[in-house]
This record gives structure tokens, sequence and C-alpha cells, in this order.
């Protein structure tokens, strides 16, 4: 069974490795296709019809079914002459795509590709070879910090995993989204049981790992060559079935290249940070629950309606009540429900498994990181809703399909493509035209789309991350009593909901490193003289003053657009201040 | 819905008036009034949601009140139809929602002949169709898992062709569902073969040869509809204003939809140039590259199989992809706009972010011309 390949909408920094090729490999499959399509269906001229009329159901004495069973079979079969001219070039161009784009892999710098880090769907194809061709690692034994029942799930839902992985992802980096103004930024790199084990599946490693063992793991390709050889027979031998063969070597190719990172785990895991444990219950280790878990049920939810996963499919929720009267229910929504199942299975498993002491401050934690859990994964069920599309004579709206949809990313809605052009030419033009790389002050393989995705141009964040944050900074201090339940602290407060977070300890100054709590200080953050509020010099730096630093920056400006298709940008050097907290 | 009995009411009686006192020139006075009455309708009495949904079949009630009024004046039609005939004809239910639109002897004719002779090809040809319906329906799911977030140009025009091909999409589905109804109510049946109603053809839409092409293939009733109503009536005042009126006659028949209208009107200027650019290089060059597929017995020298001209052909067919994509951006999923009709401040902003790309390569494309 093949599963569809996917782009996610993730946060470019994470994705961009695999992003960029598969546009140009979908494309050439998908044109091998359409040739091959055309050819089928008999678009060839047929002199005997006086109008050059290219009708179906009259070019030859075939039949219209017949024509169409032939074409969705993917036959004639070997030895027919009048289409057997077709199938040495077709394979072959097959086989030269797969090279070109392997030589395209080669010729750039790999190191761009390591940042896909985590897991990454490692069995995409799953053919009735031996499972050795296509990295089909034992990832579970591989992700340290999972518990003994996540292992266990792990190895049961192995597909499911890199789902997981990009869901924690995506919620780590909403919570450093959230909190980047702020003197606690929910920075990973020294804790990691703040995320359990989310964090582990989804570390970055830019922050900690050395470049030596970033370049460790060049040219994935000659290490792919066995599976290179291998594709390219299959592809030649495929001679007689052309149809099926040419998505399959794109799917193929397409997992290659994705798969290129399940070599990372092993470099990933040894490059460990310091593991110091956070062990308070504060509301930043509440936040940081619910999000992790609400990017875990999304990640889910789409990848189930996508197909990536076996065990699931589109939705199959009822009708909601509040729809028109008049409206059709179908088409295929977000899994939802799978989602919140499967993840409260993975997520909670691991508070469960342990029996702690009744009252004991352990089982406090482990309550309370459940409810906590519990919040995020209604956050999204909250905030998905009804999307819709029209159909009707010429874009009318006589017929409309419903279906539910996750709450997706908020989208730019304001760009003029001069200024994509601006933030996007280091990569474009890097990869394709070199000569302008060198004067829009990029280097091959520079890093940039760390730089600029950092900038305006991400694309959106999760719209309920709002939402968690709104229930952080409304959250209920608790704590456990000694009939082993989470008691509300002042009973004048309202009790929480399932809804709300819930905390138990307060939350440390995070003024003043002291790893022992988890806090790393306000030493050497950047802040803003201008700014009133939290990220302000005044209460960033919690009144201990800040340093200013004069930095060059290397800016493009003037730049201009030639047609066709490159920006010519000046260098504009500026010295500007830096602020640090002492 | 109301509007639409009251408009085939009103034509009706239009119509007959006309026949009473004038006794000529019923097709153009019924045009006139018919396009009055939407555009009064849209601006004045009807909700904008409401109009949306409805905008379709407004639009088949006028074609077929129009071809009825110009076949009474061309003659094909002896004497006006009886009102039973007439309501039967324009509010017939296998063609009034979506519906292909269908001459008035199509009509007739199913009366005719008898329909429960050859229930085979009657099972096979919509059990086809449905099927072409599905295939419809899940390529434009596919299309919309795809990620939006991107910055490239290529991106850009990926996106583009995306959004594109889910309208194409959403466009044969509808094709293709009013092609099964119309069979299953007995139209489409012809002496030599059975069973056949064509009404959009994919194949040729998205493969284009040419953008004229992709016009004609679109929704072929509705091109017999506008080739011999309009383009007939209007030719003996030059080719350029047959054109022209034409496509103003199918926008006005859309509605007040600026972006429908700019779309059409687009459209109307890239198949003019097209035509005229593919003409001249086709007698410079002698090579089969217009617009349509040569003859057998074409005067050119170099024939349809000729490698050059195939890859003329193919250079051509993805330029006219090009502009294809450029037009259908805009048909997206943003979700108020779509139920009330997109606006023209929408449509701008979709195709000022790639640039009015497709507009400058057809002005480009009309230089070139003047110059060749």
């Amino acid at each position: 069974m093949i599963n569809t390949v996917q782009i996610t909408w993730l946060d470019l920094s994470f994705q961009s490795g695999d992003y960029e090729a598969f546009p140009y490999i979908y494309i050439s499959g998908l044109t091998l296709t359409f040739i091959r399509a055309a050819y089928y269906l008999g678009l060839s001229y047929d002199p005997e019809d006086g109008e050059g009329n290219l009708d179906l159901s009259t070019n030859g004495n075939e039949s219209l079914p017949s024509r169409l069973g032939r074409f969705i079979s993917g036959k004639p079969a070997c030895g027919n002459n009048s289409t057997g001219g077709w199938m040495g070039p077709s394979a072959g161009l097959d086989a030269a795509g797969v090279g070109v784009s392997c030589m395209y892999r080669l010729s750039n710098d790999t190191s761009r590709w390591s940042r896909n880090v985590g897991v990454q769907s490692t069995e995409v194809v799953r053919l009735p070879q031996p499972q050795y061709l296509i990295g089909a690692s034992p990832l579970c034994t591989q992700i340290s910090g999972l518990s003994p029942g996540q292992t266990k799930l792990c190895q049961l839902y192995q597909d499911h995993m890199s789902g997981v992985g990009r869901g924690a992802r995506a919620g780590i980096a909403e919570c450093q989204w959230q909190f980047r103004h702020r003197r606690w930024n929910c920075s990973t790199a020294h804790d990691s049981t703040v995320f359990g084990p989310m964090l582990k599946i989804a570390r970055r490693k830019a922050s900690t790992c050395t470049q030596t063992q970033k370049n460790a793991h060049k040219h994935p390709c000659p290490e792919h060559s066995f599976n290179i050889t291998w594709i390219m027979i299959t592809g030649t031998a495929a001679l007689c079935e052309p149809w099926p063969s040419s998505g399959l070597l794109a799917i193929l190719l397409y997992s290659l290249l994705h798969s290129s990172s399940s070599y990372t785990p092993k470099i990933l895991m040894s490059c460990h940070t310091h593991s110091s444990h956070l062990n308070l219950a504060s509301r930043e280790a509440a936040f940081a629950h619910a999000i992790g878990a609400a990017g875990v049920v999304h990640a889910i939810s789409r990848a189930c309606r996508d197909g990536q996963l076996s065990s699931c499919g589109c939705s199959r929720t009822g009708r909601p009540r509040d729809l028109h009267r008049d409206w059709i229910w179908g088409g295929c929504g977000d899994n939802l429900e799978y989602g919140y199942k499967f993840t409260q299975g993975f997520v909670d498993v691991r508070e469960r498994e342990k029996n702690y002491r009744r009252g004991s401050k352990d089982q406090g934690r482990s309550l309370m990181n459940l409810h906590n859990n519990e919040a995020g994964r209604r956050a999204v069920i909250k905030k998905s809703r009804v999307t819709c599309k029209c159909h009707g004579v010429s874009g009318s709206c006589s017929l409309i399909t419903c279906w539910q949809q996750l709450a997706p990313f908020r989208e730019i809605e304001k760009y003029s493509i001069l200024n994509r052009l601006l933030k996007l030419d280091c990569l474009l033009s890097c990869r394709i035209l070199p000569r302008v790389c060198k004067k829009l002050g990029c280097a091959v393989g520079d890093d940039v789309t760390e730089r600029w995705s950092r900038g305006w141009l991400r694309t959106g964040r999760l719209e309920f991350g709002d939402y968690i944050k709104d229930k952080y900074d409304g959250a209920t201090e608790v704590r456990i009593n000694r009939r082993g339940r989470l008691q509300i602290r002042d009973p004048r407060f309202n009790k929480p909901t399932a809804n709300d977070l819930v905390y138990i300890d307060d939350s440390p100054n995070y003024c003043v490193r002291n790893l022992s709590v988890g806090s790393l200080g306000t030493h050497g953050r950047m802040c803003n003289r201008t700014s009133q509020g939290m990220d302000g010099c005044n209460l960033m730096c919690c009144g201990r003053g800040y340093n200013t630093q004069k930095t060059t920056v290397r800016e493009r400006c003037d730049c201009k657009f030639h047609w066709c298709c490159y920006v010519d940008c000046k260098i504009c050097v500026k010295t500007v201040d830096v602020h640090t907290c002492k | 819905m109301y509007y639409i009995v009251g408009f085939t009411v009103g034509a009706y009686l239009c119509l007959f008036l006309v026949s009473r006192l004038l006794k000529k020139h019923r097709g153009p006075i019924v045009g006139m009034a018919s396009v009055a009455f939407l555009i009064v309708c849209e601006l004045c009495f009807v909700n904008r949601t409401e109009w949306h949904k409805i905008r379709g079949a407004q639009m088949l009630v006028a074609m077929k009140v129009i071809s009825v009024a110009f076949d009474t004046d061309f003659g094909a039609l002896q004497c006006l139809p009886s009102p039973a005939e007439f309501t039967g004809y324009v509010l017939c239910v296998g063609t009034c929602v979506f519906g292909p639109w269908v001459p008035y002897r199509d009509y007739i004719s199913i009366f005719n002949k008898p329909l429960w002779v050859s229930t085979a090809a009657c099972d096979l040809y919509p059990h086809v169709t449905y099927s072409f319906l599905e295939l419809c329906q899940t390529s434009l799911r596919i299309m919309q898992i795809t990620d939006r977030s991107g910055t490239t140009i290529m991106h850009l025009w990926w996106i583009a062709y995306r959004d594109a091909l889910s309208f194409r999409s959403s466009h044969y589905f509808i094709c293709f569902l009013s092609e099964a109804s119309a069979i299953m109510s007995g139209f489409g049946h012809h002496e030599d073969e059975p069973w056949s109603l064509s009404v959009a053809r994919p194949q040729f839409i998205e493969i284009p040869r040419s953008l004229v092409q992709v016009v004609v293939y679109w929704n072929v009733p509705m091109h017999n509809w506008l080739k011999n109503y309009v383009f007939r009536t209007t030719k003996p005042l030059g080719s350029f204003a047959a054109i022209l009126s034409t496509y103003a006659v199918s926008s006005l028949l859309h509605g007040l939809n600026f972006q429908l209208v700019a779309v059409l009107l687009s459209l109307g200027a890239y198949t003019y140039v097209e035509y005229v650019l593919r003409q001249k290089l086709a007698t410079v060059f002698g090579a089969c590259i217009q617009v349509r597929p040569c003859r057998r017995d074409c005067s050119h020298r170099n024939k349809e199989k000729r490698l050059t001209v195939v890859l003329g052909n193919m250079g051509l067919g993805l330029v006219a992809m090009f502009h294809l994509s450029y037009l259908g951006v805009m048909f997206d999923m943003s979700s108020k706009l779509q139920e009330e009709g997109y606006n023209y401040a929408h449509t701008l902003a979709k195709w000022s972010v790639l640039g009015y790309a497709s507009h400058w390569i057809a002005l480009g494309t009309y230089i070139f011309y003047l110059l060749v």
C-alpha cells in the first residue's frame, strides 16, 4: 500500500528541505502521466475524420469502455507493436528523471537536509520486497525518552510517529512564538522534561549540536546508491506497466529524499543536551503540555485525512445540527475523533502507567499533566470548524459541499510579488542562478531559511495557540489533597473545567539563572528599548540594565526585479543598536 | 424558485406579444428583455446569496427563451409553441438546474422517439458519467491538500494552477452531473450513435491545443448556442464585432459579476489574439499550427505529424495552460465570498499577486502578431 506523500503546512525552517524538491518531482511525474494518458486515449490525429474531430468514441473501432479499461489498467501489454515504440523512451525518461534528481541533490549542500530533525516517515512505501531497501529503521528504540507504554504503542503504530513528531514540533514552535517576548521563552535547549517525551521526539538539534556533527552526514545520495540502482532496474523492468511506474517512481524518489533524514536520529541522539529536570509544575509546564498535545492531535487528524495512516481515514462524524437544511454533508474532513483518541492513548499513557503514592507530589504532577493534556486536545476540537466549497455553473453556488476542518494557519493576505522575490531569492537563485546568489549576499548552502523564516515570512500560526495562551493566562492553582485528588487552592475562585489549565507550583523567577528550577535567566536576551511591554528592556532585564552593542546589519535594499526572473539588490550596510540584558 | 417561474412566464408573454404585434425581430427584442430582467432582478430584488445560487438556472432559462425566439425568427419553428410546450421545455426537469442547454427540437424529439428501447445503452452512459463525477470530486479534494505556504515564483504558479484546476474540476463535476440528468430525461438520442450528449470534454481542456479549443469544449451546448444565435446574427457587422458581442452576451447572461466578466473578456481578447497569430504563423511557415486541428486536405506544407509542428503545438498549448491557471486562480475557497460571488477587489488582488503576467504576455503576443 502506498501512502500519499505530503508537504506539511508547518514552519518552513523545519521542513524546507523536502519542500523544494517536491514540486519538481511531482510536476515531472504528472507530466509523464499526462503524456501517457494523452497517448492512450488516442489523441493522435485521425485522418479519417473530416473535421479533425478527436472524438473518443469513434477513433478506430474501439468502444469507449474498453478504451477506458485499457487506460486504467495501464496496458497495452508488451509486444503490441502500435504502442511498443513508446515504452522504451518513457521508461527511459523515468530512469533519467531519477538520475537527474539525484544529481540535483548531490550538487547542493546537503547539510540543509539534515535539519529535518526527529522522526520522519520511514515506511512510505510498503512493498513486498524486503524492508531493508527503503529506510525502515527500528525507530522506536532509537528515540530515547519514551516511556515503556509509549514504546509499545510506538511499535504498534510506527507510521503514526512521524505525525506525532510533526505535531510536537509544531507545538513547540507555537510555544516559542507565543512567549517570544517574555522572560521565559519556551526555550528547549536545556530542559528535557517540560515537554516530556515529545521533546525527545521533536528535538531541534541546531541549538546544541556542533558543526562537525551537522556535516557528518552529507551526501545521502551515495548511501542510497543501492536503492537508486534498484529503482532504475525496476523502472526499466516495468516496461510493460508504465502507468503505475511513473507515479511509483516519483513517490519512491520523494521517499528517498524524504527518508534521508532517517539517518539523523542516530547522530541526533548522540548530540544530547543537558538534562536538567524541570520538576516544577508551573503554568509554563501546563502550557507546554497543552500545546504539545494540541499539536499532536492536529497532526494526526490531518495525517488521517491525507491518507498517510493505514488505520484511519476520513472523518465519519454526523452532520452538525447548525448546518443549513439544504446542504449536503460529505467530503473528507479531518478525522478529529481518531486524532483525539490516539493522542489520548499515546500522551497520557506515560502518566497512567506509573503508580504513585496517593497524595504525593508526583501524583499531583501526574494528574496535572493529564488535565492539561486534555485541555490541549479539547482546544483543537473547539477550534475546528465547518468549511465549504461551492459548485455550480460558472462558479455559482448551486451546490455546496461542506466538511469539518481543523483551524488553518493564518495566511498572510497582503503580499506583492516583489516582496516575495526579495525574501526568497536566496533559495531560488542559489539553486537555479548561482551567479545572482553572491550579489544577494547569500552563499550557496547558506542557512537563510532560518533567518527569514523567523521574520515576517512566517506564514501563520496555530489559531488554537492563541486560545491556549488565553487559558494559560487564566490558569488555576490547585494542590493535591490527601485523598489523591486535585483540589483548588483558593475556594473563592471558579473550579477549573476540563478546558482550563491547572498548575501546582508558582512560577519561579525567570530573571535569574537557576537550572534546578529550569530557569535560564534573561542574561543575554535581546530586548526592545522602546517597548513598554514584557519585552521592553526594563521588564525583560528585571531592572539589571542592558548593554548596547553596535552591529552591522547587511540588508538587501533597492531591489529591482528583472525580467525574467531574478531580483537584483544592492547591499545596504547599516549599523544598528542591539540591546541585550546584563 | 419564484424568480425562475416568473422569468418563464414573463418571457412567454413578451414573445407572444412581439409575435402578434411585430412578427419579426423577435430574437433581439426577447434577448434584450431577458438580459434586462436578469440585471434588474440581480440589482434590485434578490439577495446576493440567493441570486448566486440560482444564477446558473436563470442563465439557462434565458438561453432557452432566446433560442425559441430566434428559432421562430429564422423559421426553424413554424409557429410559436403553446404555453404548455414552452413551459415544459424551459422548465424541463433534466435540464433545469445545471442542465445543458438543449434546442427546442431536441425536446420535442424525446416524445417522438421511444425512450426505453435500448435500456442497456441507457444504463451504460450514466454510469460512465457518474464515475467521472467521482473522479472530478476526488481530484478537487487532492488538490486542496497541498501546502499553501509557499513563496517561490514556482510555488505561486503551482498554487495558481492548483486553484484553477480545482475550479475546473468543480466545473467538470457539474457538467457531468448535468449530462447524466439530461440523458436520464431522454435527451441525447441520435440516429447513428445512441445516447451521447457531450457537455464538457476535460481532455481537451487539460491538455489544450489552444485557448479557442478550451472555450469550445468548456461547455459544448453553450458554445453551440452562442455560435448559432449570437455570432451568426452579428457576423454582418464584422468578425471582431461578432466575437466581441459573443463574449459580451455571454458575460451579460452570467450576471453582473465582475470576476466572471473580467475572465470572459480576458478570454475573448486572448482567443482573438491567439487565433489571428496562429493563422498568420500558419501561412508564414506553411505549418498546421492553427487553433483547430487541420483537416486532412489542408494546403500546408508541414502537416500535423511532423515533429516541429507537434512541438510548436505543444508549446502553444503550454502557453494556453498558463493562461488558464491565471484566469482560474481566483475561484478559491475563501468562504464568505464564494457564496455571494467574488467581487472586484478579490479578483484584482489575486491577479496582482501574479503580477498580471498573463495580461502582459497576451499584450506582447498581440504586438508580436502586429510585427510579424
